[in-house]
């Protein structure tokens, strides 16, 4: 008998069927990849798992006993702990608070913040975490965060986490912590859904994947005996070929350059300069200034120093405003935060992008949709016109993002982290269309953690560090773009003395 | 079940809903309701006199349409109803024309949406507390301006204006009609209504996709200023003074209900003009009614709250889903 096992499992949603079927069995020292395009229906699986959602049809037992938990909390009572990609403390509250929260020990006076504290250091020691735990929560890393959920978790005596799409907003040793901690609690038997975006960290943790297709479970497979490649065949339903190895040209003179772009206490002057239809790569650890540069070069927030000049003339740049009126745009990192407007609709989000032109007067209605219609097709988004954004999945909403910066005729867009939280078919469009646009013409500074995607798309990479420009490598593999991040030796060029574009690595 | 649209489209009707169930009630319930007549070239009957009453908390409530819409919320609306008409009084008695009462009281309105404005957008105050203040020192500029009487307002140019009755209607809600039609082309001829959407939906956002998001939100008050203002041309010409301490008292209340029972949602990012119109006739239509049965005081403002509530309720944007 399985801790977790779900059979025939349907779930409906206003015009499309969400879930089709589905079977999947957990068993204890286990941890299971829950894999599948946006849309797919991984999260809905994980939201029924944790009682967020409930099932329209067929069965989930817990240890062999039918349930039906309505509510988080009862999924947790059912021993089901989850672990969400956006971590759901009370950002207020201390981490001790958090981790007990409605369990607080209590004496007459109220909670016993003394016992209250040893019993969350416990719980986090207990996973190897040292941290002061009567910091407010919105004070410490994501990946503290994280913990503290996974020990609120284990601390209820959960025997199965659910943990969606963990990594998603962390580090790359964040990372490694997590997997460290899943790898130790499989050893203590504990059945683990681990709902994922990036094979290479499925391969890396799972036993077995379950891969979900429109709805539908396509099958499980034991990670040992499988590929990544079979998985992604899996995914989309058709065959690979080769993915395309294309490097943008990067010929003619920089028509873009950045002198001393910097905000004090937050960035250091950085230089660059671009040329059209180059795409300049930036990379850095979490916090490394990465965010921080590409909103500095729209001027996102206040106070930023140093200079922009456009086609040799220094342009004034104060706000994204002023930005988009020289052509520069930002597609920015947390797209839910700063990059839609959920409540509105595809057509009224992309409208943004070209109503800047025509100022106040009204783009018409017709015209509006034409355009949503158009963009709607050029990049694949599974959406009518009149959704509201904030319906659509993840890669959809990035790609609702991009098509808005598209449809504004930019000369130079930002990309920060596009394809984070994007399925492998829809980031293998994006990256295609960020390619075809680089060919026209248009220059791109693209801002990834995805190392092998940089390296595919860029041939200058800036490395940052410690919120300043490191190293600016040429033609670099993903080796060396680590070894620089982590501030190794590197055989590139000093970032100050610049490289103009097409010049000394084109010769 | 109807599809998700359909019951969308049905939901969006709701303020509708509400004034025809309200009408009918008040028709069936109480005597001449529902008649309407043709006396001395004007049309006359408690309909009408709904409309006429329902005029300056329809103005006030367009103009806090557009606030709310853009995420902030205008509670001076009342006071710069007062203070306007206290100009309009006062510019009058100086021997001012009816066209200088007018520019002396819109000038007011104007005035102060621009000072809600900038505290808004360029202090960053939360517009309830910038505004709240407004709504003090407002009111206590117009008693200042009144010195603490009722300002008569004899001359008879400003009320012959308002007071006539082009088509056998009321200029004043002749009026309303203006002021919408001018909210509309700005919203639907112009961008005016997607930045304000936009911006109330998500600011953030809104200003990486280049919008000005601050110039929009500033022009959100400026015109809420002018429709109280307008609100107080016509409390004032309908009763011939300007009364600093009651006038527009309370009318911030009604305005927000009926921004709320025609559905634009508090937290902005949709604005629904003519669901606040209906919202607002809806409040009217239930005052007059009661007010023609004779119900005690007290006991209509049980009613009106309990009808508020139910109406609120129906017009939510989507049902239940407020935590999820």
């Amino acid at each position: 008998m399985n801790p977790l096992e779900l059979a025939g499992i349907e779930k409906r949603f206003p015009g499309v069927v969400a879930l089709d079927g589905v079977d999947l069995d957990v068993r204890a020292g286990e941890i299971h990849a829950l894999v599948g395009q946006n849309g797919a229906g991984k999260s809905t699986l994980a939201k029924i798992l944790t009682g967020l959602e409930r099932a329209d049809a067929g069965t989930f037992s817990v240890d062999g006993r039918r349930v039906r938990p309505r509510s988080p909390a009862e999924a947790l009572a059912l021993g089901i702990g989850a672990i969400h990609q956006e971590v759901d403390l009370v950002p207020e509250l201390s981490l001790a608070e958090n981790l007990l929260l409605g369990r607080e020990p209590l004496r007459w006076w109220g909670s016993d913040r003394r016992e209250l504290a040893s019993r969350a250091r416990r719980a986090l020691a207990d996973l190897g975490v040292e941290v002061d735990v009567r910091r407010a929560a919105k004070d410490v890393p994501l990946g503290v965060q994280q913990q503290v959920c996974i020990a609120r978790a284990l601390s209820s005596d959960a025997r199965i986490l659910i943990y969606d799409e963990p990594t998603a907003s962390l580090g790359s040793a964040e990372v490694e912590r997590l997997f460290a901690q899943m790898r130790a609690l499989r050893e203590r038997g504990l059945a683990q859904v681990f709902v994922a975006h990036s094979l290479e960290q499925v391969f890396a943790l799972a036993d077995r994947i379950t891969v979900l297709r429109d709805g539908k479970r396509v099958g499980t497979f034991v990670a040992r005996e499988s590929s990544p490649h079979a998985i992604v065949e899996a995914m989309l339903g058709a065959a690979l070929g080769g993915a395309p190895e294309r490097r943008a040209s990067t010929a003619g003179h920089a028509w873009f350059e950045a002198r001393g772009l910097a905000r004090p206490g937050v960035l250091a002057p950085i230089d660059f300069a671009l040329a059209p239809g180059e795409v300049l790569g930036v990379v850095g650890l979490v916090g490394s200034g990465r965010t921080e540069l590409a909103r500095a070069l729209v001027a996102a927030d206040p106070g930023v120093h140093g200079e922009r000049l456009v086609d040799g003339a220094p342009v004034r740049v104060t706000s994204p405003r002023a930005a988009a009126r020289v052509g520069l745009w930002l597609s920015p990192e947390d797209r839910k935060v700063d990059g839609l407007c959920l409540g509105l609709s595809v057509r009224e989000n992309l409208a943004l992008g070209v109503q800047r032109r025509a100022r106040f007067a009204r783009v018409s209605r017709a015209e509006q949709t034409e355009l949503a219609e158009r963009w709607i097709r050029a990049l694949g988004i599974a959406a009518t016109p009149e959704q509201r954004v904030g319906t659509l999945s993840g890669g959809n909403q990035q790609k609702v993002i991009l098509a808005r910066l598209l449809a504004a005729e930019p000369r130079l867009v930002v990309l920060d982290e596009p394809t984070r939280g994007v399925d492998v078919g829809a980031k293998a469009q994006l990256e295609a269309r960020i390619a075809e646009c680089a060919e026209r013409g248009l220059s791109v500074l693209f801002i990834s953690s995805e190392l092998d995607e940089v390296v595919r798309r860029a041939r200058r990479v800036l490395v940052l560090r410690d919120r300043r420009a490191e190293v600016l490598l040429v033609d670099a593999d993903v080796a060396a773009l680590r070894r620089a991040m982590a501030g190794g030796e590197t055989a590139g060029t000093a970032p100050h003395t610049m490289v103009p574009p097409g010049g000394r690595d084109a010769e | 079940m109807p599809s998700e649209r359909v019951r969308a489209k049905l939901a969006s009707f709701a303020p509708l809903y509400v004034l025809l169930a309200t009408w009918l009630v008040a028709a069936l319930t109480t005597p001449h309701f529902a008649e309407l007549a043709w006396r001395d070239g004007r049309v006359v009957g408690a309909s009408v006199d709904v409309c006429v009453r329902a005029v300056p908390v329809m103005l006030a409530a367009l103009g806090l349409t557009l606030v709310i819409a853009g995420g902030g919320i205008d509670l001076s609306v009342g006071s710069v109803l007062a203070l306007a008409a206290v100009g309009a009084a006062r510019a009058s008695e100086a021997g001012g024309s009816a066209a200088v009462a007018v520019g002396a009281a819109v000038g007011l309105g104007l005035l102060v949406g621009a000072l809600n404005g900038a505290l808004v957008v360029a202090l960053g105050l939360a517009p309830i507390v910038a505004t709240l203040a407004s709504m003090i020192v407002v009111r206590g500029a117009a008693q200042l301006a009144a010195g603490g009487v009722v300002v008569p307002i004899d001359r008879s140019g400003l009320v012959e204006f308002l007071g006539a009755r082009p088509a056998g209607l009321p200029a004043s809600v002749l009026l309303v009609g203006l002021l919408f039609a001018a909210f509309v082309v700005a919203k639907r001829g112009f961008a005016f209504g997607l930045y304000i959407e936009a911006s109330g939906d998500n600011p953030r956002a809104a200003r990486l996709a280049g919008l000005p998001v601050g110039a929009v939100l500033f022009a959100t008050y400026v015109l809420c200023g002018l429709a109280s203002a307008l609100a107080g041309l016509v409390v004032a010409s309908e009763i011939r003074a300007a009364d600093s301490a009651s006038a527009g008292l309370y009318l911030e209340l009604d305005a927000i209900l009926a921004v709320v029972i025609g559905g634009t949602p508090l937290s902005g990012g949709r604005a629904r003009l003519l669901a606040t119109l209906v919202g607002a006739l809806a409040l009217q239509t239930l005052a007059t009614a009661m007010l023609m049965h004779g119900l005690a005081p007290h006991v209509a403002l049980l009613v009106k709250g309990l009808v508020v509530l139910v109406a609120a309720a129906i017009a939510r944007p989507s049902w239940g889903r407020a935590i999820a």
